[in-house]
């Protein structure tokens, strides 16, 4: 089985990220087997079990603000929102500029909530750097370890997850990953995927761009390997295509009450685990799909 | 290097137009009042490029290179880097050209400025020059408040187009080594622009355009003047 985890990058800040965590509790509720219950929808990391929310808080540009106070304190506002509404993962990269540093700044303002599940990223080339950069990403969070550390885009792989698997014996992490983003070198990565020891993959997955469903989402389910979902929104440009444009009937029937929230309830109901009820909402994304190319 | 090949110009676009703004409005802020001091040194160095006296060519130089070397500690590595790292390699590039122009400026008798030969190319640098001093007015047009104006010998664009048009204005074949990094730089800075969907953002690589034709055309046609 594969989980999934969508990393949402919240261009519009703390109204869009709110109603991204609504539309993780929306889907929950149409659970068909569960009564209601409080906060978001939670799925399995299938390596050890563990639950996490099902929506997450991306920092790609959005938290790449550099050292202007006023941008870094409506950060600290979107992450203290994030947590509020039950959110944990948070993602980031040393290739995101000052990321690193905000959520760093936002975890020392919000007194480091202890549900963080922390994930970032390894972007260089060769072992002694890799090790490097990880230290000091671990020191930017200011944190004593990661949850998750993931190959950014399959650099200097081979190096990097020996690194990795070497830190997860010494009980420095506990999760490993790789990461490609928009297609990029996918016949690679499930290469990565059938012959390595991953317990998380970061994936582009939405309604538009849905290559992965071919291979890699399968492959995950099969090697029980977690999926974690960017660009959702295709970094904002889905969200403007659709603006302005009325919310057909049957995305209410299916738990959204905005664009955003259909757009992640889309990535959240294709990927297992799900109940019946679940495939029938997949299905319905499906015979209804095409209308949008109409949008 | 094919992993580097496997990016595309916007997914090095880390950071929003708004954080891109404010940087330039607290940045301007910051300086304030720098920016008297900067318009002036631009007229100034108008000036000396329509004049054919002996010392114009080593101050121009001068100028120009004391502009590249705070652009490039100033926004570049204090600034500009804290949202795109890629800011810092763009600051060592400054860095050589300011020393490159430091070097003109102390071998300036031998770099003279010249009216009679390759006029329209000189011409053309003058005007080069003069938008670098105007080139605050281009908020306006990309719809930014004037708190975020960008002014020569501050900022990045116009220090590279006037730099661009002073190339023009002098006469020897070194201008082409000079005229590498300023040219490499408005083709970035465009397409930083165009990623950030800002109006004008074909200015900086169109101005590198036409200094590039400029400096090959007059290089091949015409014999240097002394």
């Amino acid at each position: 089985m594969a989980s999934i985890c969508v990393t949402a990058c919240i261009n519009s800040g703390r109204r869009r990220l709110l109603g991204a965590m609504a539309a993780s509790a929306a889907a929950l509720a149409m659970r068909p087997s569960g009564a209601l219950q409080a906060g978001p929808l939670l799925k399995s990391i299938p390596s050890t079990g563990e639950q996490i929310p099902c929506v997450g808080l991306g920092t790609w540009i959005t938290f790449n603000v550099g050292n202007d106070t006023v941008l870094r304190d409506e950060c600290v506002e979107v992450m203290r929102a994030f947590f509020a509404v039950g959110g944990r993962l948070i993602d980031s990269s040393p290739m995101y500029g000052s990321a690193q540093e905000v959520v760093g700044y936002g975890l020392a303002k919000l007194e480091r909530p202890p549900v963080l599940f922390s994930a970032d990223k390894v972007w260089t080339s060769g072992a002694d750097e890799g090790r490097r950069q990880v230290e000091l990403s671990r020191r930017l969070w200011g944190i004593p370890r990661f949850d998750l550390l993931q190959v950014h885009n399959l650099l200097s792989w081979e190096d990097h997850l020996a690194t990795l698997h070497a830190m997860k014996e010494a009980g420095n992490l506990r999760y490993i990953g790789i990461t490609t983003s928009e297609g990029r070198r996918h016949k690679e990565f499930e290469r990565i995927m059938a012959t390595q020891a991953l317990d998380f993959i970061q994936v582009t997955y939405n309604i538009v761009d849905r290559e992965v469903e071919q291979r890699i989402l399968p492959l995950a389910r099969e090697r029980g390997i977690a999926v974690i979902v960017n660009r959702p929104f295709q970094q904002g440009t889905l969200i403007r295509r659709l603006e302005g444009k009325p919310l057909p009937e049957w995305a209410h029937e299916a738990g959204a009450r905005s664009w955003s929230q259909f757009i992640l309830k889309f990535i959240v109901c294709r990927i297992p685990p799900c109940g019946p009820g679940w495939r029938l909402t997949s299905r319905r994304f499906d015979v209804r799909l095409a209308r949008l190319s109409a949008v | 290097m094919s992993a580097w090949l496997d990016y595309r110009l916007s997914d090095f676009l880390m950071f929003s137009p708004r954080v891109y703004g404010r940087l330039l409005e607290l940045y301007n802020a910051a300086v304030w009042p720098l920016h008297v001091f900067a318009v002036l040194l631009g007229l100034a160095l108008l000036v000396l490029a329509v004049r054919e006296a002996g010392n114009a060519a080593r101050m121009m130089a001068a100028i120009l290179a004391a502009a590249w070397m705070w652009v490039a500690v100033a926004f570049l590595h204090q600034r500009y880097a804290s949202i795109n790292w890629a800011a810092e390699y763009v600051a060592i590039a400054f860095i050589a050209e300011a020393l490159w122009l430091l070097r003109v400026a102390w071998r300036a008798p031998s770099v003279p400025t010249c009216w009679k030969g390759g006029v329209v190319v000189k011409r053309i640098g003058l005007a080069m020059m003069l938008l670098a001093v105007v080139y605050p007015l281009t908020a306006m047009a990309k719809g930014r408040p004037w708190l975020q104006a960008e002014f020569f010998g501050l900022m990045p664009d116009p220090t590279l187009i006037a730099t661009l048009g002073a190339l023009l204005v002098w006469r020897g074949t070194f201008r082409l080594w000079g005229a590498i990094v300023p040219v490499l730089c408005c083709v970035a800075s465009g397409a930083t622009s165009w990623t950030l969907d800002e109006p004008l953002a074909w200015l900086a690589p169109v101005m590198a355009m036409i200094a590039s034709v400029a400096l090959i055309v007059d290089r091949l046609t015409l014999t240097p003047r002394r």
